[in-house]
């Protein structure tokens, strides 16, 4: 089982009742932002194009913040979610330049890493994300990828309007950066235009995002593997309490083990 | 490959090549088959609801339904919409959703209070109920006894104002009025009663989900966010339907308009009355339908002969080929256009034309009872309180409600009322949920009148700036916290919904279901609540409809379980001919007919030029008075201008808060703590300011608002700037809203009265932007 997701942005009309859906079905600081929604402009013409644009973690099938974390703690689940163990986060935030997207941060009232979680506990119930269910304008869908007679068959959630209306769908990633992301855009041809030119990964971007592809990324990778791991271990060693947490450590650090060897062994 | 499904390549690759050798090896027991993913890995989970209760929400007029998820300790988790809901669909605007906020702010009331200090000074005693309603009554009594019920009026807006309108009628006094009248709807409601014979109901009856057209004027759909109709507002154009949007401003609806009309503000009576001349002059009107049922026509194309595209060009700044292009587009539509009728209309004071040459655009269209022009609403007839309790006593007599200097105005008016109580005429106000510092204009008045008073009752949930002023304060119980009255919305399908309690009332608040009957028996009028609560009142209602043999059947359990009822369904919207479909017989056949307004015999069609407005001009021209804007058909005058140095102000919604009540409630706080002012680059750059920069408004008459952050943007025309209403809070009380963002309210020391409706026009304040504590 797994989810698709989209957003139509040229529905979108900037209420962000998403953003707020959000703080209250996961009972979050009224500041949290593990959705939010931004206004493009074109800066080119005194009057030019403009778009909404609404976007959350897009859940990548090949996320570069599960790899960044040093505890293990962004992990990602058997259904396709991208999801952070509270207990293994240390709130050191190695994760947060990592994401293309933006879409992680460490929360500064729990000093742990905050992002959207596709809302679990309501999926499980039969219900969208509480974002996917909110949209008064019907600009997102949330579908289940689910067997059925041994097929593949795709199937929305909850209440959630069906955007099935032929509009060609673009994921955000460029020849360099591609995550293999979940998420999927679409809308009228000149506001996905937009959407390119003006978020990550091709353009604008955070401070942080630029720091990671400049310079703390390498500063972190002069650390040398056996420091790298050896303040993993510590760091992990810290956070464990089970055999549970035991048995995750112990996989990664054989896995390490194995690719080295296996990297020794082609030299 | 790890049991991830990708490599660790990159991390190693990250950490660089050569290995020191391993880091002290971490062995433990490896559990088998065990994989990073099958581990319980700790969530950030929230509580999980187990159970839900349907309701209705409070957050704003439009009563969207709610689903309240409630946790295990009874707290309320999380509101989501309900399926199928006839306003809503499922779906929540933002304060739909984050109207759980007000069951958590911890600025609420929750004691009643008695005022300790001066009026207006904030400072209160806490007291106990018993007390609080004893003193109500006995100031009440008093000021009845000296002066009679009609010294005592009632201002008040919500769900529950129907407890305060049944105390008012059992006190005698016909003083109970609405903002949502006169500073909001009443021109429009006369306009359109004036020329169709029937007010507009609310919500209302456009139907834009059905539309090859839709043409805003003044209206911000999409930053005010009338749930279903911002849901068909976004299908519709999404579909393809055209966008015509009339505003000074590039507001959201205008950026995903066809063409959009950045006209000059106040003559938007010029460019109805250019496009009416184009749609006669190329004959793009329902000839079927004027001939049918209409009066007046000859008249009005004669008036409007000289409205040509290059006059109102010249009024307007729009050019005459946009003109010309918007005419030819509304015209393509023919009876599938819908001109939505706007709200809060009251702009700069002849309002009520302004609805009449909308009006009269819909009836030359043939728009009225088209499919995608304005259907004809269904609505659910609930026996009134008098047929559901035969034996409730008889209210006694009130004096003609209709306030005598507005002739077309429907109902007492809360401008009116103020004036009446500066003039000493009214003695004590009973003020429930509305803050009429802030919305009415000229404050100073307000101000004024409070003070005079020699009582003010003011019920409320939050210490907003009227409660400042009262003598009594009593602590309302969010919508979130009480049951209340069955509703009924005009829509497609007629429909009933309740509001069901959903979590405890917080400190000692109480619904006003059970205020009102309290005031009630303090004055001796207990008999006339034949009820003990509201649940018993809902019961006994949709008992009595459901006993009657000719209507509809509403079963009380799954009204109750799933928070509404279609009580009929399919029936027609559209007139013979006009429905859906190819054929046009798609839900047609409503019946349709124009009353006279004033119930002259044998003039029952459209009124295109009025008889009524007729009248009272020539009586006016005859008596000497000056008959400016009486006018039998539209007229236009041009606005006035701006002082020197001034640019108008105008303001708007944001989508995130509602009035000036959500910008305290913790969560729609977050989102949107304060406002900002729009100004064009040029208008920036002739103050001197710039994006971001700190700024004060001063207005025409001195008066100072600030400090709030420029937002320059080319969205905003260079004659005026605009701010989102509801900020700059002045009452301390709100810790998260205080002097937060500007009050546009504060800056509107000027209004203009509509002559026919009394609705007090606020577009017409001026304003310059200066540095703080500069001149």
């Amino acid at each position: 089982m797994s989810f698709q997701f989209r957003i139509d942005i040229s529905r979108c009309i900037g209420c962000r009742a998403c953003e707020v859906a959000c703080v209250t079905a996961n009972d979050l600081d009224p500041s949290s932002a593990r959705n939010w929604v931004k206004f493009l402009e074109d800066d080119g013409d005194v009057i030019g194009n403009t778009t909404f644009a609404p976007y959350l973690c897009h859940h990548c099938a090949d996320a570069p913040c599960v790899d960044a974390c040093p505890t293990g703690a962004s992990f990602k689940a058997a259904d396709g979610r991208v999801l952070v163990d509270k207990d293994l986060c240390i709130g050191c935030g190695l994760c947060v330049p990592a994401c293309p997207y933006e879409a992680r941060y460490v929360a500064p009232d729990t000093n742990k890493l905050e992002k959207c979680t596709l809302c679990e506990g309501r999926v499980e119930n039969g219900q969208a994300p509480a974002c996917f269910e909110v949209c008064p304008a019907g600009a997102r869908s949330f579908y289940e990828v689910v067997e059925i007679d041994g097929e593949e068959r795709v199937v929305s959630v909850g209440d959630v309007n069906a955007i099935d209306d032929g509009h060609e769908l673009i994921a955000l990633t460029t020849s360099a950066v591609d995550p293999a992301p979940r998420l999927r855009f679409s809308g009228l041809p000149q506001d996905l235009a937009l959407l390119q030119e003006k978020l990550p990964p091709q353009g604008g971007g955070s401070e942080a995002s630029m720091l990671w592809r400049n310079g703390f990324g390498k500063a972190v990778g002069g650390l040398g593997v056996a420091s790298a791991m050896a303040m993993g271990a510590m760091i992990g060693m810290r956070m464990l309490r089970d055999r549970a947490e035991k048995v995750a450590l112990q996989e990664m650090e054989e896995q390490m083990l194995a690719e080295k060897e296996e990297v020794a062994d082609n030299e | 490959m790890s049991a991830n499904g990708h490599t660790r390549r990159e991390f190693i690759q990250f950490g660089l090549a050569g290995s020191a050798g391993a880091a002290a090896s971490i062995l433990f027991e490896q559990e088998a088959g065990a994989t990073q993913t099958d581990i319980a890995h700790p969530r950030f989970d929230p509580p999980v609801a187990v159970r839900s209760v349907r309701s209705v929400c409070g957050v704003c007029f439009w009563k969207c339904g709610i689903n309240v998820e409630i946790g295990e300790q009874g707290e309320a988790l999380h509101i989501s919409g309900v399926p199928g809901h006839p306003l809503s669909q499922g779906r929540l605007c933002p304060r739909g959703v984050g109207g759980i906020g007000f069951h958590e702010d911890t600025d609420r009331l929750q004691h009643p209070q008695i005022r300790a200090g001066e009026r207006g000074e904030a400072v209160f005693r806490d007291t106990t109920w018993d007390e609080a309603n004893s003193v109500i009554g006995k100031r009440l009594r008093e000021i009845i006894e000296e002066d009679g019920p009609g010294a005592v009026a009632f201002l008040t807006h919500g769900a529950a104002e129907t407890h305060f309108e049944h105390l008012a009628a059992a006190i005698g006094t016909a003083h109970h009025a609405h903002s949502a009248y006169d500073q909001c709807k009443a021109p429009r409601e006369v306009g359109y009663q004036l020329t169709f014979g029937h007010p507009l109901k609310s919500p209302e009856p456009v139907d834009i989900a059905n539309t090859d057209c839709l043409v805003l004027i003044g209206s911000h759909l999409g930053e005010n966010m009338h749930n279903l109709q911002v849901q068909e507002f976004v299908e519709a154009t999404t579909r393809g339907a055209k966008l015509i949007v009339v505003d000074p401003r590039r507001s959201t609806a205008a950026l995903r308009a066809d063409i959009w009309l950045q006209i000059k503000p106040g003559t938007d009576l010029a460019l109805l009355l250019a496009w009416t001349h184009i749609l006669i002059r190329d004959g793009l009107y329902d000839r079927d339908f004027v001939r049918d049922y209409t009066a007046g026509f000859d008249l009005l194309s004669e008036h409007v002969a000289q409205s040509t595209p290059e006059w109102a060009a010249a009024e307007t700044g729009l050019t005459a080929e946009q003109i010309e292009a918007s005419a030819q587009m509304i015209g393509k539509a023919g009876p599938h256009m819908a001109l939505h009728p706007g709200r809060h209309v009251v702009w700069y004071g002849n309002d009520t034309q302004r609805a009449r040459a909308m009006a009269i655009l819909v009836a030359i269209t043939g728009t009225w009872g088209s499919r995608g022009g304005y259907y004809l609403p269904n609505q659910a007839h609930l026996p009134s309180l008098e047929e559901v309790y035969p034996d409730l006593p008889a209210y006694p007599g009130l004096a003609e409600r209709r306030d005598p200097g507005y002739p077309f105005a429907v109902g007492v008016n809360v401008n009116g009322i103020r004036q009446a109580t500066r003039d000493g005429a009214i003695k004590a106000w009973v003020v429930v949920g509305t803050n009429l510092i802030t919305s009415l204009p000229a404050q100073q008045e307000t101000v004024e009148a409070l003070k005079k008073l020699e009582f003010l009752a003011v019920v409320d949930v939050l210490p907003t700036e009227i409660t400042q002023y009262a003598d009594v304060l009593l602590p309302a119980a969010s919508y979130l916290e009480r049951s209340d009255n069955l509703c009924v919305g005009g829509s497609r399908d007629p429909f009933v919904a309740v509001m069901q309690q959903a979590v405890e009332p917080i400190g000692e608040s109480r619904g006003e279901a059970q205020i009102a009957r309290d005031i009630g028996a303090e004055l001796g009028l207990g008999r006339y609540w034949l009820w003990d609560s509201v649940e018993e009142l809902s019961e006994a209602t949709i008992a009595k409809y459901n006993s009657d043999p000719t209507g509809g059947k509403v079963d009380w359990d799954t009204l109750v379980a799933t928070g509404y009822a279609v009580t009929d369904e399919n029936l027609p919207i559209y007139r013979q001919g006009y429905g859906s479909g190819a054929d046009g017989t798609g839900r047609a056949g409503a019946p349709f007919g124009f009353p006279t307004f004033k119930g002259e015999a044998g003039d029952d069609r459209v009124q295109l030029y009025s008889p009524d407005l007729a009248e009272v001009w020539l009586s006016k021209i005859e008596s000497g008075d000056d008959p400016t804007g009486y006018e039998p058909l539209p007229t236009y005058y041009p606005p006035r201008g701006a002082p020197p140095g001034h640019v108008r102000l105008l303001y708007g919604r944001s989508p995130v808060h509602s009035f000036g009540r959500t910008q305290n409630t913790p969560i729609l706080h977050g989102r949107d703590p304060e406002n900002s002012v729009w100004a064009s680059p040029a208008t920036a750059a002739a103050y001197g300011v710039a994006d971001g920069e700190l700024v004060e408004m001063l207005n025409q008459d001195g008066v100072r608002q600030g400090p709030i952050k420029v937002k320059v943007t080319d969205r905003m025309s260079d004659d005026a700037v605009y701010i989102t209403h509801g900020f700059g809070h002045n009452s301390r009380q709100l810790t998260r809203a205080y002097k937060r963002g500007v009050d546009d309210s504060a800056l509107m020391t000027q209004y203009a009265v509509d002559p026919l409706s009394g609705g007090t026009g606020m577009r017409v304040n001026f304003v310059r932007l200066v540095r703080p504590n500069s001149a």
